[in-house]
């Protein structure tokens, strides 16, 4: 009995990505978000969000992903009982409300603190957002855009050109994000 | 696209290609992604929505 508990305890839960509190609740993790949007009650909806986020999936892989309406600043959708891995599965009640919102904008976390996917660039174009904010797991924050979209095929051999010439993962995915920002209509950046 | 898939896998040809050969292919999908590029679904994107600017 103890220990099926214990690993029913384990289940899910990735050390790696277990939040560092100090970094979240500090008050330049805060500030990052002055530097988001020059509009200071969307500012600290967003903060508030990542917050929630950020606690509610601290030591797993899975992902919460909020929609909210430009206008009227309002979280109009939301996805945080996924159970897929790295993965946000959009529900039909979700589908419907992005349908009946013209201005978006979409906030999602990273639990692995990776950059946003070449997924997430393509998902932002064809949904029309008007931006998306990445909230990863290690306080680091990334806004993204795009305009187009790009073959995933291309992303992973510009990809695997950085990791063959000595990069990490994480390193090879953020150079090949700005090769393709000279090749594309994509814009994306660190929110420092 | 109705998901946020974020399991970005390299593709195992490509892990097996040589320096030379990344670059062939590289330029093929660049040249095909042209060539395909389809009229824009939507009015170019701005920096600015009603109010509110973002800080790009």
């Amino acid at each position: 009995m103890f220990t099926s508990e214990i690993e029913r305890q384990r289940l899910g839960r990735n050390k790696d990505t277990v939040i560092n509190r100090s970094v979240i609740d500090s008050g330049g993790y805060r500030r990052k978000f002055d530097n988001i949007t020059d509009n200071s009650k969307l500012n600290r909806k967003l903060y508030q969000i990542a917050k929630k986020m950020l606690y509610h999936r601290s030591g797993t892989l899975y992902e919460d992903m909020y929609w909210i309406d430009l206008y009227t600043m309002e979280v109009f959708a939301y996805e945080t009982d996924s159970t897929i891995e790295e993965e946000i599965i959009y529900s039909a009640k979700t589908i419907k409300a992005i349908q009946e919102h013209e201005h978006i904008l979409t906030i999602h976390s990273h639990p692995n603190s990776f950059p946003p996917s070449i997924n997430d660039f393509n998902s932002n174009y064809s949904n029309n957002y008007d931006v998306g904010i990445v909230i990863c797991h290690d306080g680091t924050i990334f806004m993204y855009q795009s305009n187009e979209i790009v073959n995933e095929n291309y992303f992973s051999v510009v990809e695997i050109e950085y990791r063959n010439n000595g990069y990490s993962a994480e390193k090879a995915q953020i150079m090949a994000l700005s090769e393709l920002e000279k090749n594309f209509d994509i814009s994306y950046r660190e929110v420092l | 696209m109705y998901h946020e898939n974020d399991k970005h896998i390299i593709p195992e040809r490509y892990l097996q290609m040589s320096p030379a050969e990344l670059r062939t292919e590289k330029t093929r999908l660049l040249k095909e992604m042209k060539s395909q590029a389809l009229s824009k679904k939507y009015a170019k994107k701005t920096n600015k929505v009603g109010n509110i600017t973002f800080k790009f």
